[in-house]
């Protein structure tokens, strides 16, 4: 479903509109979300940051504005989950280290020309990952982005966990050697 | 230095969680219904056919906060005591009185059959499993003589107290010679239970096997690994399969059957096909073949475990009846083809025609029909010739159809020359309505030169009303567009064509006006009375002043 035809509907009804929303988008904004809460937050927190966000969206989005509407959910997620994750930190821990708040604000050249490199050895990586094809790729970015074991992953792919383990193996076996002149281990 | 794939997906870029976001399903739809829930419990919209969970905010008073902290410390300090002294301390298992007989033996001697009442001394060996405190396990072994009464004739039987030490040894002093010793051993209850007992495959062993056999995957052993099944779970046994095989009607039903008794098979092979395996002793030695995709049961046994190998004997089970079906041979739409001077042919003679004189018309011998038959006219676009039989096996029907004009003759009831006639000029409103425009021409000009020349009209008057890029496709007809002159307009109902059609004997054979389906048409070169006022049909339309002509506006 296109932008338009979204809101369209949710312009029409809310209930209709937002379910629109919610199937196109949720996913998108989970993994937002869960890329910057990984670590810090429960399941539950990124579950209710995402909802946060798509409900936000959903009230406040100005209808008329032409913009890409992923890239609003896309931009929104990622402030709402850096703000929780702001409030978790200094809820668990009450010394936060000088260096870690100002990491991201002030980034160091050492730390630009690190992030440029992870970036790039990361899209590299997710090419070889995707190359393998389905459903081998998204086994592979079930277990070491969202650190889903066979069972939770079967149940997303709607696959049998013995397949899903299996499949895994043989993917491990191909990526492998995919991944030879890049020095990545397994 | 190395770096792994989870560091690397972890500290990824935007972009790359941009695709991983696009591209990969985040969760499961559990989750994603939680989500939506939630999401619609903040727009304050009640999802249809969802409870709603009210919770209410939990307040205590800030006093007791310190007591209640102390006391689930204290709860949860005590909690693991008794946790750590419940496992240190099994709860003692009763005393078991009786030992587990497992062998025994009798001596007999004097005789040469052995009998029960004959046996001098039994000796029985049992192990009792009961733990006791210093060593746990505590062994029991009793020898008694020829039942009670030869303890009671010997009289030299030693018994010690059972309730202290649980053994009791008696030995007959009036032993013979020349002994005959039977020995009967007995399989003990405990024995055979350790027999049954399977040993389930390591990970590490799984593998190994799947490596060195390709493509196959050990369903069962990964089964029982991850603990959805137990060792023991049954198998499916060689009698069960032929039994369901016997009473099934089809493999769908055999199958279903083998799966309800042993839900996890054994191994999963094949390359493109599943080849499903039922171990059914237990080993990869006798197996039950099962191929959902081809519908077949085999029974394979082997020596050395190699299904394929050379020691490997088939037997076939069950196989999908090949249903030989019978082609259906679909009805042609045409029967064969045929030409237009054939059907002028056929029309010379018609009056007695039968069916069968088509059958040498048919393309294949089992297209003839003798109640119905359609023939394609192979050098007309579009046309076809109709035949049906009456209830004698005559003609009743033989009608050429023009399928692009709509028009039919039944030239079984035709004279030959009408069918002529209409065949040309059939095949002349085709050949005009399929001719490209060759140029324009005012009706002014056309009334000019109708007025001019008359009979004598000649195509090279036309030649400079024709477009530049006109190229005769050597066409026997030459269609112009007419178009508004300063006197006569055209008709807006209309689309107005003057079309020359040259012949040899004069310079045109005819010239008219007509409209785009041939609908209409005024013949302005051939007189329609030589002795009449009006030489033309042209004429004749122009002069009336009762109606317009259909060309004009």
């Amino acid at each position: 479903m296109t932008d338009n035809e979204i809101k369209a509907k949710l312009r029409q009804s809310a209930e209709e509109g937002f379910r629109a929303l919610f199937d196109e988008y949720w996913s998108y904004c989970y993994t937002i979300v869960f890329s910057v809460l990984r670590g810090v937050g429960s399941q539950s927190d990124i579950e209710d940051c995402t909802s946060d966000v798509i409900s936000d969206v959903a009230m406040n989005y100005n209808l008329m504005h032409e913009g890409s509407l992923k890239a609003y959910i896309g931009t929104s997620a990622k402030r709402r989950a850096i703000d929780i994750k702001r409030s978790l930190v200094s809820h668990t821990s009450k010394n936060v280290p000088l260096e870690d708040d100002l990491s991201s604000s002030l980034p160091s050249a050492d730390n630009i020309e690190a992030q440029t490199e992870n970036a790039e050895l990361s899209e590299m990586l997710l090419a070889r990952i995707s190359s393998l094809g389905e459903p081998d790729a998204s086994i592979i970015i079930h277990k070491f982005f969202y650190e889903h074991n066979s069972s939770e992953t079967a149940k997303i792919l709607g696959m049998n966990p013995i397949t899903v383990r299996s499949r895994l193996r043989r993917a491990l076996k191909k990526l492998k050697s995919l991944l030879a002149d890049l020095d990545i281990t397994l | 230095m190395k770096k792994n794939i989870s560091d690397i997906l972890h500290r990824a870029g935007d972009k790359t969680i941009e695709n991983i976001a696009d591209n990969y399903t985040a969760a499961d739809k559990k989750t994603a219904q939680r989500i939506y829930a939630k999401s619609l419990e903040k727009m304050n919209l009640s999802p249809e056919n969802s409870e709603t969970f009210v919770a209410e905010r939990v307040s205590r008073s800030p006093v007791l906060r310190p007591i209640l902290i102390v006391a689930a410390c204290m709860f949860v300090v005590g909690g693991a005591v008794f946790g750590l002294l419940k496992m240190n301390a099994p709860s003692p298992k009763p005393y078991v009185e009786e030992p587990v007989v497992v062998a025994t033996a009798t001596t007999v001697t004097g005789t040469d059959t052995v009998t029960a009442e004959d046996a001098d001394t039994t000796e029985t060996t049992a192990v009792n499993e009961e733990k006791s405190e210093d060593t746990g396990t505590k062994k029991v072994q009793t020898t008694s003589t020829k039942a009670d009464i030869t303890v009671k004739m010997a009289g030299n039987a030693k018994t010690t107290d059972a309730a202290k030490t649980n053994t009791t040894k008696a030995n007959a002093s009036t032993k013979r010679t020349n002994k005959t010793t039977a020995k009967t051993a007995t399989a003990a209850k405990t024995s055979v239970t350790s027999a049954v007992k399977t040993k389930s495959m390591t990970l590490a062993e799984i593998e190994e096997w799947e490596d060195k056999h390709w493509a196959c995957l050990m369903v069962r052993e990964r089964a029982i690994l991850s603990g959805e099944i137990s060792a023991d779970s049954p198998r499916v046994t060689l009698a069960q399969v032929k039994q369901f095989i016997a009473e099934s009607s089809n493999f769908d039903e055999i199958y279903r059957k083998i799966r309800t008794v042993q839900p996890y098979y054994d191994v999963n092979g094949g390359s493109g096909v599943n080849l499903i395996e039922y171990w059914v002793s237990g080993s990869r030695n006798d197996i039950v073949m099962v191929c959902p995709e081809g519908k077949t049961i085999t029974h394979i046994t082997c020596t050395d475990g190699d299904i394929y190998g050379n020691t490997a004997k088939t037997e076939e089970l069950y196989t999908e009846k090949a249903v030989t079906k019978q082609p259906t041979v679909e009805k042609p739409e045409y029967a064969g083809v045929i030409t237009t001077e054939e059907v002028l042919n056929i029309a010379k003679n018609s009056n007695y025609l039968k069916m069968e004189d088509f059958r040498k018309y048919c393309s294949y011998s089992n297209y003839y029909d003798n109640s119905h038959m359609k023939f394609k006219i192979s050098d007309r676009d579009n046309w076809y010739l109709n035949i049906s039989a009456n209830y004698d096996g005559s003609i009743a029907v033989c009608s050429l159809v023009d399928n692009v004009g709509h028009n039919s003759v039944d030239i079984h009831v035709t004279q030959y020359q009408q069918v002529l006639d209409l065949v040309n000029d059939w095949t002349l409103t085709e050949a005009i309505i399929a001719a490209p425009t060759a140029g324009t021409i005012t009706l002014d000009d056309v009334v000019r030169l109708h007025n001019e020349k008359g009979e004598d009209l000649d195509p090279s008057d036309f030649s400079p009303y024709l477009n530049r890029t006109f190229i005769s496709n050597k066409s026997d007809v030459m269609k112009f567009r007419v178009i508004n002159g300063a006197t006569y307009r055209v008709s807006k109902e209309n689309v107005v064509y003057l079309t020359l059609v040259p012949g040899y004997g004069r310079p045109l054979i005819s010239a008219f006006l007509h409209n785009a389906d041939m609908s209409l048409s005024t013949d302005i070169l051939n007189t329609i009375n030589p002795n009449g006022d009006y030489k033309t049909e042209f004429d004749l339309l122009m002069a009336l002043n009762s109606e317009k002509p259909w060309f004009v506006e």
